[in-house]
């Protein structure tokens, strides 16, 4: 008997490059990101809230061009942080059906955080931009805004991993590709996170913005956790690569690779 | 013809660990809790060595008979907790309700005693702006707070399930959650001892 073909439609078709591409920004972002933060933009620690104004204005002019260097780094790591995010709402879009309401959550903050990872390196090279051409509050205003954004709009970050964290703990196991743990350790990431809130209250100490708590303890948590996340995620796209060549190149993205059901449906059809 | 791929393991996840009420992948999120309140403490540590003097002086001014008083109470909450768990283990609701009841009740008298703390530090004019001592205070012990709210709402969960599962039992996943709410109210104990001994013992 011959065997049934089926011509792969794009219901089951599956391209590795484009998700190794965007699970793999992850590890790129971390790289710019921390390459502006860290060596160019000397955020270690970065002046504080207690530090006079003029003082402030006398650091930016001193590290001018680094730091503007360093602005470049982060805004374009703030920026393919999109195609990250959209690499792992897609791979958690597969563990709910017809009414994906997590994978709309996580793309709504996803959103939000974009704009804020964007939007942070903005007022600080608007704070450089100025140095010393306006009124040293004026740039000292700046500099606080862009810490602001950066630390205390953690919100929609907390809310887009919470998205995430539910959508692999609470859909069927069945039709998870990430671990639970993955799960849980981004549930406490979220917690960790929270401190960035306090940066309203305090001008100096472990919670002001530059503090060891405010701004260092999530921030090496979050980029430990998309470091994480990334190397999950290249390995649950290998898995599918490997499982989608196995069957002549058509997709399964579900484990009930059954006979009778449409190509409509993504499950695992034969091609020959 | 159709065949059937073998489901890769990522697919697989973790369900295997769903036949059973161990949730050994909750484990991930309390040592992801942990190594957060382990800077805390960390932080805690340098920065007493910078201002001793400071410290010891405002640590000193601290309740250290409530201090003493919410240790006891979130032992007793443990205890209280760890007993529900082994009957929930067994399947069974019976004597769960009063356990669930003594752990509440010790949650919310932790609560108060921390809200007639902060009031009684605060009419003293020892808020988290007075100094560092003060600002690790009110913001360390202002987390765990919250994580006793949590722990609280893990509780009214458990006892919902509770009452759901009076004549069926409870099923293989309530005596999971069970479990992971047992584990998290020993996370909270054990981060309150840390913090009692750094805070309070401070001086």
């Amino acid at each position: 008997m011959g065997s049934a073909s089926v011509v792969a439609g794009p219901e089951t078709r599956f391209t590795p490059r484009t998700h190794q591409f965007c699970a793999g920004a992850g590890i790129a972002l971390a790289v710019v990101y921390l390459l502006g933060f860290i060596v160019f933009a000397r955020f270690y620690p970065p002046p504080g809230p207690d530090m006079p104004p003029e003082e402030l204005v006398a650091w930016l002019l001193r590290y001018d061009d680094s730091l503007r260097f360093g602005y470049i780094l982060m805004i374009c790591g703030g920026a393919i942080f999109g195609f990250w995010g959209a690499s792992i709402a897609v791979w958690t879009r597969k563990s709910e059906a017809s009414l994906p309401v997590m994978y709309v959550s996580q793309v709504v903050a996803l959103g939000a955080a974009v704009a804020i990872f964007v939007a942070v390196p903005v007022f600080w090279a608007e704070a450089s931009f100025r140095a010393g051409q306006v009124a040293p509050e004026t740039t000292q205003m700046l500099w606080d805004l862009g810490w602001f954004m950066f630390l205390f709009a953690v919100p929609p970050f907390i809310t887009w991993a919470v998205s995430l964290a539910l959508s692999i703990l609470w859909n069927p196991a069945d039709q998870q590709v990430y671990p639970r743990w993955l799960g849980w350790v981004t549930l406490g990431e979220t917690v960790c996170w929270t401190p960035a809130l306090l940066v309203v209250y305090f001008y100096d100490g472990p919670f002001a913005y530059n503090g060891a708590v405010a701004l260092y303890l999530p921030f090496t948590l979050f980029f430990g956790w998309v470091l994480v996340v990334s190397g999950v995620t290249l390995r649950v796209i290998r898995d599918h690569e490997r499982t989608a060549c196995v069957h002549g190149g058509v997709y399964a993205p579900h484990r009930e690779l059954l006979d009778d059901r449409s190509p409509g449906d993504g499950v695992l059809q034969e091609v020959r | 013809m159709t065949t059937q791929a073998p489901a890769s393991a990522a697919l697989r996840g973790s369900a295997d660990s769903r036949s059973t009420s161990l949730d050994s992948s909750f484990w991930a999120f309390l040592l992801t809790e942990m190594s957060g309140f382990a800077l805390l403490y960390g932080v805690f540590v340098f920065e007493r060595r910078r201002h001793e003097a400071g410290f010891v002086e405002a640590a000193s001014r601290l309740d250290l008979g409530l201090g003493v008083a919410n240790t006891v109470i979130l032992l007793l909450a443990s205890l209280a907790m760890a007993l529900a768990v082994q009957r929930a283990q067994r399947g069974g609701v019976r004597g769960l309700r009063p356990l669930l009841l003594v752990t509440a009740a010790c949650g919310v008298a932790f609560l108060g005693n921390k809200v007639v703390e902060w009031s009684a530090l605060l009419r003293d004019g020892s808020g988290p702006q007075v100094d560092l001592f003060h600002q690790l205070y009110f913001t360390y012990t202002g987390l765990h707070a919250v994580h006793v709210l949590i722990a609280l709402a893990v509780v009214a969960y458990l006892w919902r399930a509770c009452t759901v599962a009076v004549f069926g039992g409870l099923s293989v996943r309530q005596r999971r959650i069970f479990v992971n709410g047992g584990l998290y109210w020993h996370l909270v104990d054990l981060l309150w001892i840390g913090l009692f001994a750094t805070l309070y013992c401070a001086g």
